[in-house]
């Protein structure tokens, strides 16, 4: 009989599921803060929240000991806060059509990220001409409407597939060749794909392709403002919720495949080929889904991106694209899916936010990669240590911490 | 025959320079196993380092004393300067990271090649535009028989026939050579054997730098300009001709890097509206190498090991 | 370590805020902020701060001047020559309710890539620096106008000396970039209507340093000129192996993207005698000079090609406002209809909302220098071209 103690821990299951979602919105709040409003005040007393969080968390156990449960049984919670909070921070700024301009980036990039990550952090592999993935994605897309006269959804479908299908092709030196040949590899993927598209005349040359439709809903075009209640809302902001309903399904499949045997086996690839190979795992078929995955991704976020901004030219799809998504993933966290979109957001607002010292965007880029690497390759968030409740895999050859580095 | 043989010249000398590069990036994956991709970058550090020493050597008047004298001088200084800069590489970055799996170490190599061009577009003044390079070679064309040479083409050639066989010579000849080759078989055995290993690694990174900034500077020289992102496509195409010839293999990465400028200059020369798929033709070569003979032409069959 | 870090962080609070609420000015007049928006960093930086700083200088003379009836501020934004950047800072410009006309853009896939934002947010756009056609001809908005000239109109002008030379068999070597072919094509168009020939076009790409294969199949087809149409790096590279590939009685002719000195010091000796169907000269009208003397006064950065454009951007929004007002919709309609005078010229439009004038030149190198062909040497004969034996 110790009713104190179970009144005690049931009070603490309370708490823990408040005080994540809270820290969420705290978290969001200062994101908020530094992101929208143009003045030192706001910027500073948001990266004093910021800091504050961060403090709190790593200073006080408890603190940390009750997000870390929250986190963990009551996910549900946390993910309804975030959808919420993603749902209404737009309305918030729709007099700012440039905030939500730099979200609906955020957005594709996050997709970008995810599929890169599947690669790089979750198999391995490196690829550093990702962004023809999503060069093909979005020239397929924006031919297929503008050349054709296919509808959006038609469009963005192709893409997805002639993206997986170019990764695929891709992969294939990968079962024969180490690390370094595949890197060689994606390089030079990636720039005969930005010649081709240069050079190329149904591609539109240099120029590119303009006038892209905007996508359309039972023939209704996301170009058309929304009047609602006398006000008036961005079409930026269409956009958005339209991008968000692709991000959250790209998180879902990422998150199912990490949790699926899939993400095991691919972790088993990254940590010993041979060893995988003998524990029965058809290592070259999981590779080639690796690359046809994440090019999947990039084909999506291509689509979305052209059919967006209306015009695309091979100057959005070069080496700098591949190195800038390539950052995202390593900062946030190799094999880390909240940590690779967290990765994501930083570095393409960013930029927006330093307009100023736009000349050092690439050099900051490079440091950040290299400083992360040599300092905290784990990124941000740390990939998590895998575990399963009915073990089906005794063996936990997945994942070793060591595989950080 | 005529057009035959100016092409001849001019594949010869593109081949030069990615042999150069190759040499360098081949004797990184010998030793310690690294494809390291700032080293196209350091091509560039070469060249961006010469200029102000040039600079000031102009400004001193020592050129105008004994310019035949000092070219070579400036040339050799420069040359130690970007040998340095690689132990500096190896020292900070690579070392540090030995530990780590090599795939961070790929990475990271090719985030530290992205700020050298960076740094160099950022803190050298208007440094992202071409910059104009001094004319170190001789000038002047050589006509035998309706055949024209130009002198600074004939001394790119010469002079990296001169490095090549000097490395051959060193490799094969000193006891160095003897350490480099015993740690790229096998280091673990060879510093049971005594040899020691950090020193040859070292050594192995000046001399591919040091052979690495001589390509950067023979290339402005020859073209007239330098530019900071000149060297992603020398790293490129050096790296491309180390894997066409077997990385790891020094003869290969001659064959690789005489081959790739062979098929760049005449497919552009012969293939119809070549010159703007240049590119394309020799990475599409590079990757039918890798996937129906990955370990190049001289390389080994490569086995895994467990 | 919590306690420092939190202590400079509210010291730099305190800072920042004294800065920040320095003394309030007394209000006099409205305030109206306008846009520019450039490449003022990465490759084409040097270009989008002279026309940056031009910019500003009009700005600022007409502000100096006094009977201005508002403050103006410049709201400035870069492009990095990046698509998907200029598309961003054209949102942020365009949108904004405060900012009442904009001039923008060099590279022209970010002028194709930011025209339909300006006209979704009714904002008038003058380009300064594009070429590209369509970003004016290929719509019907009233939003866009430009003030440079386009490529078409200074191949035409090539073509007319090519004629003057009797040079009428040209190989065209051109970069794959837009611009490149862009002026392959006009300049195309604009010999052949002339009776001339183009022998053969052959692509090269930005960032091509041997260009041996090119020029021994120019050796074979043994034209009397070479276009080049591309920009100075290139050019200079073109320019040099073609006179040691023994090419050294042919015209070589560019397009204004080689209208830079760097030419000249790249190609030393060999740049003598080429050609370059250039963009206006400042120096030949008294407003030009005037210009010229101000700018120099004020800035080190040179202005490049596309300064006295950029000036005269200013100078166009700048009439407009004071005469209808801060009020978007006027401002299009108003800059539409209307003339203006510039260091260019007397600005016009034409019915798509293209200047007509703009002072195209010849200029041929002397010395590794361009100079304007009527002046130099080689027109009053002192210096002969290697073709006219």
């Amino acid at each position: 009989m110790n009713p104190i103690k179970m009144n005690d821990s049931t009070t603490n299951r309370t708490l823990n599921r408040i005080i994540t979602p809270i820290l969420l919105i705290v978290v969001v709040a200062s994101v908020y803060l530094v992101v929208v409003y143009e003045n030192v005040i706001t910027t500073i007393a948001g990266l004093l929240l910021g800091v504050g969080v961060f403090f709190g968390y790593s200073r006080y156990p408890k603190l940390k000991e009750s997000v870390n449960d929250g986190i963990k049984k009551d996910k549900v919670y946390l993910i309804i806060t975030g959808l919420i909070l993603a749902f209404i921070i737009p309305l918030t700024t729709r007099t700012q059509p440039y905030i939500i301009h730099i979200l609906i980036i955020a957005e594709i990039s996050i997709i970008l990220a995810l599929g890169l990550n599947f690669q790089v952090g979750s198999t391995g592999i490196p690829n550093l001409g990702y962004a023809a993935f999503y060069g093909v994605g979005a020239y397929a897309s924006a031919l297929l409407s503008t050349k054709f006269g296919m509808s959006f959804w038609v469009s963005l479908l192709a893409a997805g597939f002639i993206a997986a299908f170019f990764g695929w092709l891709v992969g294939l030196p990968t079962l024969r060749t180490r690390s370094y040949h595949m890197a060689l590899v994606s390089i030079a993927f990636g720039l005969v794909t930005y010649i081709m598209l240069n050079n190329l005349v149904f591609t539109g040359g240099p120029n590119g392709i303009k006038n892209i439709p905007a996508p359309e809903i039972f023939g209704w075009s996301l170009f058309s403002t929304i009047r609602l209640f006398g006000n008036s809302f961005p079409v930026q902001i269409n956009f958005y919720y339209f991008v968000l309903l692709f991000l959250v399904l790209m998180l879902a499949i990422a998150f199912f495949v990490y949790n699926s045997k899939i993400g095991l086996f691919w972790n088993a690839v990254r940590e010993d080929e041979i060893a995988a190979k003998c524990s029965g795992i058809n290592t070259a078929k999981l590779k080639l889904l690796s690359f046809a995955m994440g090019a999947f991704l990039a084909g999506i976020a291509g689509s979305l991106y052209a059919h967006y901004i209306g015009y695309i030219s091979p100057e959005n799809f070069n080496f700098n694209t591949s190195l800038q998504v390539l950052g995202m993933v390593i900062m946030g966290g190799l094999d880390n899916i909240v940590g690779v979109s967290i990765g994501a957001f930083i570095l393409s607002v960013a930029p927006e936010k330093f307009r100023s010292l736009a000349d050092f965007r690439m050099l900051a880029t490079g440091l950040i990669i290299l400083l992360m690497l040599m300092f905290r390759s784990s990124g941000i968030i740390r990939q998590q240590i895998r575990e399963y409740k009915k073990s089906h895999f005794r063996t936990e050859l997945a994942n070793k911490d060591e595989g950080n580095g | 025959m005529n057009t035959f043989f100016q092409l001849f010249i001019s594949a010869l000398l593109v081949s030069s320079l990615y042999t150069l590069v190759a040499v360098g990036f081949t004797m990184y994956v010998g030793v310690i196993n690294l494809a390291n991709f700032s080293h196209g970058d350091t091509c560039v550090m070469g060249t961006f380092l010469l200029m102000p020493i040039f600079l000031f050597a102009t400004k001193m008047g020592w050129l105008s004393a004994g310019a035949g004298l000092l070219i070579p001088v400036i040339i050799i200084l420069v040359m130690l300067l970007t040998g340095l800069w690689g132990a500096g590489i190896y020292k900070i970055l690579v070392k540090p990271l030995l530990v780590a799996p090599r795939l961070i170490l790929l990475l990271a190599s090719v985030a530290a090649g992205q700020v050298i061009r960076e740094a160099i577009r950022v803190i050298y003044p208007n440094g992202s535009n071409p910059q104009v390079f001094p004319k170190l070679l001789p000038s002047g064309i050589l006509e035998i028989s309706g055949l024209r040479f130009g002198y600074d083409s004939l001394t790119i050639i010469f002079l990296s026939v001169i490095c090549i066989i000097s490395l051959n010579f060193i490799i094969k000849r000193t006891k160095m050579g003897l350490a480099m080759r015993a740690v790229s078989q096998n280091s673990d055995v060879s510093q049971m054997m005594g040899i020691n290993i950090e020193k040859t690694i070292i050594t192995v990174f000046i001399i591919g730098s040091a052979l690495a900034g001589l390509a950067g500077i023979l290339n402005g020289a020859f073209y007239g300009i330098t530019k900071f992102n000149l060297g992603s496509n020398l790293g490129i195409k050096g790296f491309s001709a180390a894997v066409i010839g077997g990385l790891g293999d020094f003869q290969g990465a001659i064959v690789g890097g005489v081959l790739l400028g062979f098929i760049e200059v005449f497919a552009a020369a012969y293939i119809p509206n070549g010159s703007q798929y240049q590119d394309v033709f020799s990475f599409l070569a590079v990757i039918a190498f890798l996937i129906f003979r990955p370990s190049g032409i001289l390389g080994e069959k490569i086995f895994e090991k467990v | 370590m919590v306690k420092k870090i939190l202590l400079v962080l509210i010291t730099i609070l305190i800072v920042a805020s004294l800065v920040g609420c320095g003394p309030a000015k007394p209000a006099e007049k409205q305030t109206v902020k306008i846009g520019f928006i450039g490449p003022l960093s990465g490759g084409n930086a040097a270009v989008g701060i002279g026309a940056k700083n031009s910019f500003q200088l009009k700005v600022d003379e007409v502000l100096a001047a006094g009977d201005y009836p508002y403050n103006i501020e410049v709201v400035y934004e870069d492009d990095a020559s990046d698509p998907a950047t200029g598309v961003a800072a054209a949102t942020k410009i365009a949108s904004d309710p405060d900012i009442v006309a904009a001039a923008t853009h060099w590279n022209s896939p970010v002028g194709l890539a930011t025209v339909d934002i300006f006209h979704k947010y009714g904002m008038a756009q003058i380009f300064w620096g594009t070429i590209h056609r369509d970003i004016i001809y290929g719509n019907d908005y009233k939003e866009p106008v430009r003030v440079i000239p386009t490529s078409e109109q200074s191949m035409e002008l090539a073509a007319e000396y090519a004629k003057k030379f009797g040079i009428m068999d040209w190989v065209i070597v051109n970069d794959t970039t837009d611009y490149g072919t862009k002026i392959r094509d006009e300049f195309t168009a604009a010999i052949e209507k002339r009776g001339g020939k183009i022998l053969e076009a052959i692509g090269v790409t930005v960032g091509q340093q041997d260009f041996a294969a090119v020029l021994s199949r120019v050796g074979e087809l043994d034209p009397q000129g070479i276009f080049y149409a591309g920009v100075t790096t290139e050019a200079a590279g073109v320019r040099i192996q073609s006179m040691k590939a023994g090419l050294t009685d042919v015209m070589f002719m560019g397009p204004p993207g080689i209208q830079s000195d760097t030419f000249g010091e790249i190609v030393l000796g060999d740049a003598e005698g080429t050609f370059c169907s250039g963009t206006f000269d400042v120096n030949s009208t008294p407003e030009g000079i005037a210009f010229v003397e101000a700018y120099n006064a004020k800035y080190t950065d040179p202005f490049e090609q596309n300064g006295p454009y950029a000036y005269d951007s200013a100078a166009i929004i700048l009439d407009a406002l004071k005469a209808v007002g801060p009020d978007k919709a006027k401002i299009v309609d108003y800059i539409l209809g209307n003339t203006f005078k510039g260091v260019i010229g007397d600005i016009q439009w034409d019915e798509y909302g293209q200047n007509g004038v703009g002072g195209l030149t010849m200029y041929v190198n002397q010395d590794q220098k361009w100079v304007k062909y009527e002046d130099s040497e080689y027109a009053s004969g002192v210096r002969t071209f290697p073709w006219d034996k």
